[in-house]
């Protein structure tokens, strides 16, 4: 049998899997695709397994983790920059500065006023704006099985995001403003 | 110099939205580059639509990963976005990484696989279909456990336990959920990281609000959940989006037309009062005042037993008489077979209606053998045939037979009833599509099955008291 995890390795997992959507939104702000964010974290989750022990936990883990993901993000840019359509150096420099100045809320009750936001759209609503994370051609049968065009789909989806990210900042204050 | 005009926020939003999609050409990627250099604005309005599009990813993600299997694919595009590729071996890759690379310095570890999403830990009687499963092993996204017997407690790393009671098909889908193809999976979600955790069936999505529940998945579609602690959110091709709270639970019969199955627990009163269900009606279609509607019992079962009431029940009329029983044991108010034989009785409504609701009602809390409500169960599967379709055949899903499967009840499923006390005493189910007629029917069929009772006793019919029939045009 397969020895147990050591106790470090349950630390980590448990950090790792704590942050992990605050990491990959983080990378997905410097990177040009998920299929980069997923390459990226791989590299930065390694980086941060092998130093796991320079940093203060569990606190400092989620700032030490970002900065990885920055130096991640830049040497993939650096490497991908002539078969991939990837941000300018001087340009990741001022997200990630940008970035450090924003009083940025937790990412989990961001999730959750997010969700919130979604229970209150219709469940048709809802089911258009997730379908493009579903699953490849989802948007194409989708726009088949309404006698619509991909594009007159995504125009509808940008406008379902737009209304969701105005009620997204709305909960926020309001929890913010509670709290 | 010219300068060149500041692109107008919505052209700015759009310039982003494609950039996310994947859509944007050089031109405008080189535009977005620009204004995000030059306009803080512009950087704060990216940042909030990448935020926005990674919670949605999240939540799409963490919702159920199994959709793209349900699609018939596998992998996804890199323009429409989920998590592709190695997913499932993300983690082992990168720890035999490691390993390689920190040989130099450190001893190798006889490396376990990277753990996955959720750990098993413990094991019980189990009988494995395939590939067994050993307390302390890990379960990554995708690893199906099939268990033919005996049972399994998994624990997520978020912190959900789903325990699966064999036979059981459940497939470990995402980091904080699994698809259930078969048998039955409770699950306990009630930590902060655990919150919406999900269960998904062929003909339902069952999304925790902090909460104790129990699905059941049978291979034709059927499923059904019960909720012991807190709250579920029911996701149904279909309906809205329906909260189930504690103590209730919902069946969802797959079709042409999805029915939805409500059972809830009422206040053991006259007054009949339940969470969401209403009270017994006097104004529904089947009422006995309006005169339109006949019961009558099927002359034998299908293996031609006599089919007849027993001999302390109510006539048959005093489930159309607009009111539930007047007290906990009162068989002349109630309508209920013998013991241990299969019921069944036909409501001809008349003439053929567009039937919205089917709402029954019981009510058994025995003054003989104190504290038992064997006969609050409900057990009964409901079909339904039209003017021309009723051939006098007994039910079966053959539709040649002329009937419908309208649904399935197991009241004692829905309360996860093991012992006496778990069973609520008076109890209401409701058979409803959501706000349409789930059929056009003449003729209601209740097969109606007794409960085992312990101890070598004879099976037990439910005490009904009230049966409503609503059609689209009634209230």
């Amino acid at each position: 049998m397969a020895p147990s995890p050591s106790s470090f390795e349950t630390e980590f997992d448990a950090l790792f899997a704590r942050h992990e959507a605050a990491f990959r939104g983080y990378a997905r702000s410097l990177l040009p695709t998920w299929d980069a964010v997923d390459e990226v974290i791989q590299a930065a989750s390694l980086v941060m397994w092998r130093k796991l022990d320079e940093v203060d936990l569990p606190e400092g883990f989620l700032p030490w983790g970002k900065v990885v993901i920055r130096f991640e993000a830049q040497k993939f840019c650096r490497t991908r920059a002539r078969d991939l359509r990837v941000f300018d150096p001087d340009l990741l420099e001022i997200l990630v500065t940008h970035q450090e100045e924003r009083d940025e809320p937790d990412y989990a009750k961001e999730q959750a006023a997010l969700e919130k936001c979604l229970a209150e759209v219709s469940e048709a609503t809802r089911r258009l704006v997730l379908a493009p994370y579903e699953g490849h051609g989802i948007l194409t049968r989708l726009a088949e099985a309404s006698g619509r065009t991909r594009n007159s789909l995504y125009k509808q989806i940008r406008r379902i995001r737009s209304r969701l990210g105005r009620c997204l900042r709305e909960k926020m204050r309001t929890m913010q403003w509670e709290s | 110099m010219k300068e060149a005009a500041s692109p107008s926020p919505d052209s700015g939003e759009m310039l982003v939205q494609q950039f996310l999609e994947g859509t944007l050409d050089d031109e405008g990627f080189a535009t977005l580059q620009q204004e995000l250099r030059e306009r803080p604005e512009a950087r704060d309005r990216y940042l909030e639509a990448v935020k926005l599009d990674a919670l949605l990813r999240e939540i799409a993600s963490g919702k159920d990963e199994s959709l793209s299997k349900i699609e018939g694919g596998t992998n996804c595009p890199r323009s429409e976005g989920r998590r592709t590729g190695p997913k499932k071996t993300r983690w082992g890759i990168a720890l035999a990484s490691a390993a390689v690379v920190t040989a130099g310095i450190m001893v190798i570890a006889p490396w376990n696989p990277r753990p996955g999403v959720a750990e098993v830990t413990a094991v019980s009687g189990a009988r494995w279909v395939d590939e067994g499963r050993m307390q302390g092993s890990w379960l990554r996204r995708g690893d199906p456990v099939k268990l033919a017997k005996g049972s399994i407690e998994i624990r997520y790393r978020t912190g959900a336990v789903a325990r699966l009671h064999g036979p059981v098909h459940f497939d470990v889908t995402s980091r904080n959920g699994g698809f259930l193809h078969y048998g039955q999976a409770w699950a306990r979600a009630d930590t902060t990281a655990s919150e919406g955790f999900t269960v998904r069936t062929s003909s339902g999505v069952f999304v925790d609000r902090g909460t104790e529940f129990l699905t059941t998945a049978k291979v034709d579609g059927f499923s059904q959940v019960q909720v012991t602690a807190g709250a579920v959110d029911a996701e149904v091709e279909g309906f809205e989006r329906k909260r189930i709270e504690k103590g209730s639970g919902m069946g969802i019969e797959p079709g042409d037309i999805p029915v939805m199955i409500r059972i809830e627990s009422g206040d053991e009163t006259p007054a009949f009062r339940f969470p969401t269900i209403p009270p017994p009606s006097a104004g529904d279609l089947a009422d006995r005042a309006r005169g339109e509607t006949e019961i009558r019992l099927i002359s034998s079962d299908e293996r031609g037993r006599e089919n007849i009431p027993h001999q302390a029940s109510g006539s048959p009329a005093v489930i159309l008489d607009g009111r539930g029983q007047s007290g906990n044991d009162r068989p002349e108010e109630s309508f209920f077979f013998p013991n241990g034989a299969t019921g069944m009785f036909l409501l001809d409504l008349g003439r053929e209606v567009p039937v919205a609701k089917v709402h029954t009602y019981s009510w058994h809390l025995s003054e003989v053998d104190v504290g038992k409500r064997r006969r609050a169960v409900q057990r009964f599967t409901l079909w339904g045939a039209g003017e021309g379709d009723y051939s006098g055949r007994h039910p079966a899903v053959d539709p040649q037979h002329g009937w419908t499967r309208i649904a399935r009840v197991d009241t004692d499923a829905f309360f996860g009833v093991e012992d006496e006390p778990d069973r609520p005493a008076q109890q209401a189910c409701a058979i409803h599509s959501n706000g349409l007629a789930i059929g056009r029917f003449r003729y209601l069929l209740f097969q109606v099955i007794p409960t085992p009772m312990p101890d070598g006793l004879p099976s037990r019919h439910t005490f009904f008291g009230e049966i409503d029939v609503f059609s689209a045009s009634t209230p």
